[in-house]
């Protein structure tokens, strides 16, 4: 495209703005259609449905911000818990490399929010429109009430749809059981404004925006073209069996006529969602959805062809004829190994971390502004306070000890303390050291401080602190 | 506004924000009736390197006219525009304060509550001691100590002596309004060294301390002398001074011969303004409920 | 090419000089913030040594970074690229040669007084008033070289590259110039010529400009010849490199005061820095865009071309944090992530990926050619560091934005009756596992840039220097 309009920029006159060309999907069927439609409802029956389960007498998966605390199911994670995030992020980055090493851009032509609702929404858009033929026909066409009516129903279930998607967003930070009793005009605040930003990103990005999103302003869609490489599998057209490319019947002499297997019928452009032609080559608008794939096996199929013509392939199987047996032990190389290796490492850390996770955290914080002091003489004294938090959603006694130094032991203090479910309690308490006769060195002496339920099984946490014992 | 010398500062930030924001508009409106020159993208630099004139895209310019009225919708709600101030009147001094009100209003039934009660029976309530907990560790602990028990000059508040009253009131007042206790340097008056010594003595002795026993009957006569003003004659201290008992064997500025030597013939003040040890005044920073809830707390320390 | 037999040729020594310390700092630059990412978990590998302690190397590592590996990599592209086109050899050639030593003289220096505990305590301009006169020479003289080559050049036409770089060397000097105004009081210790909140506004008025006109107009320049050069494709849109460019210097200079959101600054100000940081979204974006679809012709080289790939995360990276900071100068998403190591997080998602890729892209095509090669020592090593660094990155990045949020959910979390949740330390022990992944994926760039040194040092070795003939015909006015 940068060709052509930069030829015709060199000698003529152009706008400095570029409006879009409308595209008119035609909506492929196939095998990689089926994909895209079994992940669409997998990833969305989740998404609609998850905050509706409930755990108990609270909802499965809640986000509270304010509380700061995150309901997974039977855990309740606190800020600390944060780091699984990163883990997630990084993750997600490292199989964004992986997929994309061996399969190309997998992840943005199935699994990428903007494909799915762009997918939905088209949805919409042929049941109320139909096809493409009849949508071009009828955007060609003057306005007529039928015309208006068709729009704005169209239009009208998009916005309802996005609506519901912003609703079902906030739904996860807000309990949506109180949430949709607030509907449609009672929700207020930063509910209401996340459901508009939400909702309107839908409508407007998968609706009326589409592969200009994925054109212009995605860079992860840059990024992920920079993980190919001449051993990954990327749609391609096989310009060798499909060229010379032309119109014919079906039972037509190829070699007299002296054409490929392409008969040129447009299928694989009118089904794109970025609207380019794949028979020009790899392309960064590329999504790597595969419909082209699906609409040329039709053709091949009606044509009595073999089938592939449009197909996953490698570079190098290309250009050194690759059958398939060599593709797939080329998965297997360096980069993908490594990936897989990293990959696994988080995943196995990241699930015995969580499997070994121990719902009691303690922060020891000593006192600052007196450091020791001496409760009787020959007696010291360091004060600290204990943040115990129980991330249990039930009541726990605690008890604490206090181990490092020959007869130390917690000062005064009432135990078992009591811990509500899901909270924290600052506790106060001095630790007493009595010094043997003989003296002891002076400095920073390591202790451990143990909190645990009164069983001692339960719940258990050990904590490394210092003593310090002054110079006389 | 006073953040501006002179009126020309204030103009001069108000044109150039304009100007800019005029600028950027401009930029996307003349650049884009431009119909671009055609010779323009026929430039060749290094041998082979050329510019195309390509459009741009729609979305880009959308994008950058949201973010232009974006802005103008801003700088008409908020300040920014020299010294005009907004139509929303906002401030960050204001938000602030919103927001403390915010607060203050979330916690007034609690704390209403809480100013109901007596002392002696918010003492009892638990859940009513983990918040006065809470504001103790954030603004008593510091001095006091997490545990309350005090350091070499800070009061410790569990020893049940209480040189200001450890009644609530009392308690209450001290909170308050701060504490601010003088002892007179008395070195001279008693006659030097020796003389401190003896009064030392026989201190040590009301409160059953380890002491020279030939010292203490001088050290009684000196103190009826010179201390019982204060300390009274026996020895009790006087609460409305903050003069401290000298016969519980509590002692706030240490209680080795030395520290008590030290303080005796040097004196102590309390004056915030030496920086010495003075109980500062806590009503601007502490509301009266939770003045009232710490009372309960420091006295509930020491009365089970 | 036309040529003639006694050719006047381009001066590359000076262009070798810079472009081989370019990455000899990076590496010393990247060493100090391995050190000192390692002392935030294990403070003893500051081995109780005053001149290793964290607050006198990690102001080392940022100068080191900035205006060492930085400014060398901006001196040694700009020279090349204004000569090569303009079609010229450089104005002043002893000058040019002057700035080379004197710019050395000037690291050697910084990086001896910060660790000798010797600073202004300005962020990003922490060298003492005798260092910054000597910048400033220094400076004047690249202004006079690069606008002299500028003047004399053979073209009709001003390459937009040498706009960015013409630019930044403006918009710095005036920078570095107000910022460092100050009253010596001996050889080593000056203060501030301005007080208080003024001082805090002109030094980020500097601050987030040293970011605006160093690390992002200078850099551009280098994508806006780097790329075209390497992908073989023309510039996509001359009016978008028009408008995006003034946009982009109208803008920048207003957006400092985001740095000190919720402060004493008053209040216009704050909102001054903020709106304009948000409107930088669209100037930002339209570079980005130039530069993705100036390569959007190549598309098929990236698979096996890793200089096209450094050049493209770099765009992306680009984009991204163009977005991020935006997004992070609005008040309210501010004031969660302020003082967190999101904004760490932040710097380095564009100092690794935008800046330290465009360099690395640049310096693999720029290195061979100035030794009479088209291509590194080994393309293959250099496709060892993209996926290394890319790596790292992620790490790095990641580890960093959560640790970010952790810590503004935690410093602002309050108990139903107003009082802080936690303590300030609290948030810091939290923080640990995060320290452990950004080492980590520090450590993984850090490598990386080791064996680009390998592979230059290599590339050095089997090559010669030769200095290119400079064509003598005129440029066609119209090609």
């Amino acid at each position: 495209m940068n060709d052509s309009s930069a030829d015709k920029g060199a000698q003529t006159a152009q706008p400095m703005f570029a409006s879009r060309r409308k595209l008119y999907l035609r909506t492929a069927q196939g095998i990689f259609q089926n994909w895209r439609i079994a992940l669409v409802v997998l990833t969305q029956v989740i998404f609609y449905g998850l905050p509706w389960l409930n755990w108990g007498d609270r909802q499965a998966f809640l986000l509270e911000l304010v509380t700061r605390k995150f309901y997974l199911f039977g855990v309740v994670f606190w800020p600390q818990d944060i780091i699984y995030l990163t883990a997630l992020l990084i993750l997600s980055a490292y199989s964004l490399f992986l997929f994309t090493a061996v399969a190309g851009r997998l992840f943005c032509g199935f699994a990428c929010p903007q494909t799915i609702y762009t997918q939905m929404l088209i949805w919409i858009e042929n049941a109320i429109e139909g096809g493409r033929n009849a949508r071009m026909k009828r955007d060609a066409a003057p306005w007529s009430a039928n015309k208006i009516v068709r729009k704005l129903s169209k239009h009208g279930l998009w916005l309802l749809l996005a609506w519901w998607t912003g609703v079902t967003f906030v739904g996860y930070f807000t309990p949506i059981r109180e949430l949709v009793t607030e509907l449609p005009f009672g929700v207020s605040g930063w509910a209401l404004f996340w459901i508009l930003l939400y909702g309107g990103m839908v409508y407007a990005l998968a609706g009326l925006l589409r592969e200009q999103v994925c054109k212009y302003m995605c860079p992860y869609a840059r990024f992920q073209s920079v993980m190919i490489d001449r051993d990954t599998m990327v749609v391609t057209y096989d310009t060798a069996r499909g060229e010379p490319r032309g119109a014919r019947g079906r039972k037509a002499d190829l070699k007299a006529m002296q054409l490929g297997h392409c008969i040129d019928c447009e299928l694989c452009v009118q089904v794109c969602p970025t609207g380019i032609d794949i028979r020009n080559g790899l392309q960064y608008e590329c999504i790597g959805c595969a419909a082209c794939i699906d609409a040329c096996d039709d053709v091949m199929k009606k044509m009595d062809y073999p089938l592939g013509l449009v197909r996953y392939t490698t570079d190098n199987a290309l250009a050194f004829g690759y059958g398939k047996k060599e593709i797939w032990k080329r998965v297997f190389r360096p980069r993908t190994l490594i990936y897989t290796a990293i990959l696994l490492a988080i995943t196995v850390a990241v699930a015995v971390s969580l499997w070994t996770r121990n719902p009691l955290k303690v922060d020891v914080l000593r006192d600052r502004a007196m450091m020791v002091r001496e409760a009787t003489p020959g007696v010291l004294e360091n004060v600290y306070r204990l943040q115990i938090m129980n991330t249990e959603e039930r009541v726990h006694q605690f008890v604490i000890e206090v181990a490092g130094l020959p007869g130390i032991e917690v000062g005064e203090l009432e135990q078992p303390i009591r811990i509500d479910g899901a909270s924290a309690r600052m506790v106060p308490l001095s630790v007493r050291f009595k010094l043997p006769r003989d003296g002891f060195e002076a400095g920073m002496h390591p202790i451990m401080f143990t909190v645990r339920t009164e069983d001692g099984k339960t719940l258990r946490r050990d904590e490394k602190s210092t003593f310090m014992v002054p110079k006389n | 506004m006073s953040d501006f010398t002179s009126n020309f500062w204030n103009l001069y930030i108000a044109i150039t924000t304009v100007v800019a924001l005029v600028f950027c508009a401009w930029l996307l409106i003349a650049v884009g009736r431009d119909k671009g020159k055609a010779s323009e993208t026929t430039h060749v630099w290094d041998g082979d390197l050329t510019e195309l004139n390509n459009q741009l895209p729609n979305w880009w310019r959308g994008l950058f006219w949201a973010l232009l009225i974006f802005s103008v919708g801003y700088l008409i709600y908020y300040p920014g525009l020299g010294s005009f101030k907004g139509l929303g009147n906002w401030t960050q001094v204001g938000q602030l304060e919103k927001e403390m009100i915010a607060l203050e209003n979330q916690t007034r039934p609690m704390y209403d509550r809480f100013l109901a009660m007596s002392a002696e029976d918010l003492a009892k309530d638990q859940k009513a001691m983990v918040t006065a907990e809470r504001i103790f560790q954030n603004t008593c602990a510091r001095c006091h100590g997490s545990d309350a028990r005090g350091f070499i000059g800070y009061t410790n508040l569990r020893s049940g002596a209480w040189s200001w009253g450890g009644d609530p009131a009392d308690i209450e007042y001290s909170i308050a309004e701060g504490r601010t206790g003088i002892m007179m340097p008395m070195g001279d008056a008693l006659g030097g060294e020796p003389g401190v010594k003896a009064v030392v003595a026989y201190m040590r002795s009301l409160s059953g301390l380890d002491h020279d026993a030939s010292k203490v009957a001088q050290g009684e006569t000196l103190f009826e002398e010179n201390c019982v003003a204060c300390h009274g004659m026996d020895a009790k201290g006087m609460k409305d001074i903050g003069a401290p008992d000298l016969t519980d064997n509590v002692w706030v500025h240490g209680g080795t011969e030395r520290a008590m030597e030290k303080v005796v013939a040097l004196g102590r003040n309390s004056d915030l303004a030496d920086g010495d040890f003075a109980m500062p005044p806590h009503k601007e920073v502490l509301s009266k409920g939770q003045i009232h809830l710490l009372t309960a707390y420091v006295w509930g320390l020491t009365n089970k | 090419m036309a040529m003639t037999s006694k050719a006047e040729l381009f001066n590359y020594t000076v262009v070798r000089q810079f472009a081989i310390m370019a990455v000899i700092w990076g590496i010393v630059g990247l060493l100090v913030g391995v050190v000192i990412s390692l002392q935030l978990i294990w403070p003893a590998f500051n081995f109780d040594l005053p001149w290793l302690t964290y607050g006198r190397l990690r102001p080392l590592h940022t100068n080191a970074i900035i205006f060492a590996f930085g400014g060398c990599a901006l001196f040694a592209t700009s020279y090349y690229i204004v000569q090569r086109t303009c079609q010229t050899r450089l104005f002043a050639n002893g000058l040019a040669s002057f700035t080379f030593w004197a710019w050395q003289l000037v690291i050697l220096l910084a990086a001896l007084s910060l660790v000798f505990g010797i600073t202004s305590g300005k962020e990003y301009a922490e060298l003492e008033w005798p260092i910054d006169l000597l910048i400033a020479v220094v400076w004047v003289s690249y202004a006079i070289v690069f606008f002299g080559t500028i003047v004399k050049r053979r073209t009709p036409h001003i390459y937009v590259a040498n706009w960015f770089f013409g630019a930044m060397i403006l918009a710095v000097a005036l920078l570095h110039i107000v910022n460092s105004v100050a009253i010596p009081v001996t050889l080593f210790k000056s203060y501030s010529a301005y007080a208080g909140v003024q001082d805090a506004m002109v030094q980020w008025w500097y601050g987030h400009n040293a970011v605006g006109f160093f690390l992002t107009a200078g850099f551009l320049g280098m994508m806006y010849y780097f790329v075209p050069k390497q992908a073989g494709r023309p510039i996509y849109s001359y009016r978008l490199s028009i408008v995006h460019f003034w946009a982009l210097i109208f803008t920048y200079m207003w957006a400092g005061p985001h740095h000190l959101l919720y402060t004493a600054v008053p209040d216009w100000a704050q909102t001054l820095g903020m709106i304009f940081s948000v409107i930088l979204l669209a100037p930002s974006w339209g570079g980005m865009i130039n530069g993705i679809m100036t390569l959007s012709g190549a598309w098929h080289k990236l698979r096996s071309d890793p200089i096209l790939k450094f050049m493209i995360v770099a765009l992306s990276f680009y984009g991204m944090s163009t977005f991020e900071g935006p997004a992070l100068s609005v008040k309210t998403i501010n004031a969660l992530a302020h003082y967190t190591d999101w904004i760490i997080g932040h710097v380095h998602s564009g100092a690794l990926g935008w800046v330290g890729f465009i360099t690395m892209g640049s310096l693999y095509y720029l290195i061979p050619r100035l030794y009479g090669r088209t291509e590194m020592w080994s393309v293959k090593l250099v496709n060892t560091h993209f996926w290394i660094a890319t790596i790292g990155i992620v790490l790095y990045v990641a580890a960093l934005w959560i640790a970010g949020v952790m810590q503004g959910l935690m410093w602002r979390s309050i108990h139903v009756d107003g009082s802080l949740t936690y303590t300030f330390i609290e948030s810091v022990k939290a923080s640990y596992p995060f320290y452990y992944i950004r080492l980590l994926g520090g450590v993984l760039y850090f490598l990386g840039m080791l064996l680009m040194l390998y592979n230059v040092l290599k590339t050095i070795g089997q090559g010669k220097s030769v200095d290119a003939a400079v064509p003598t015909a005129t440029a066609p006015a119209n090609a």
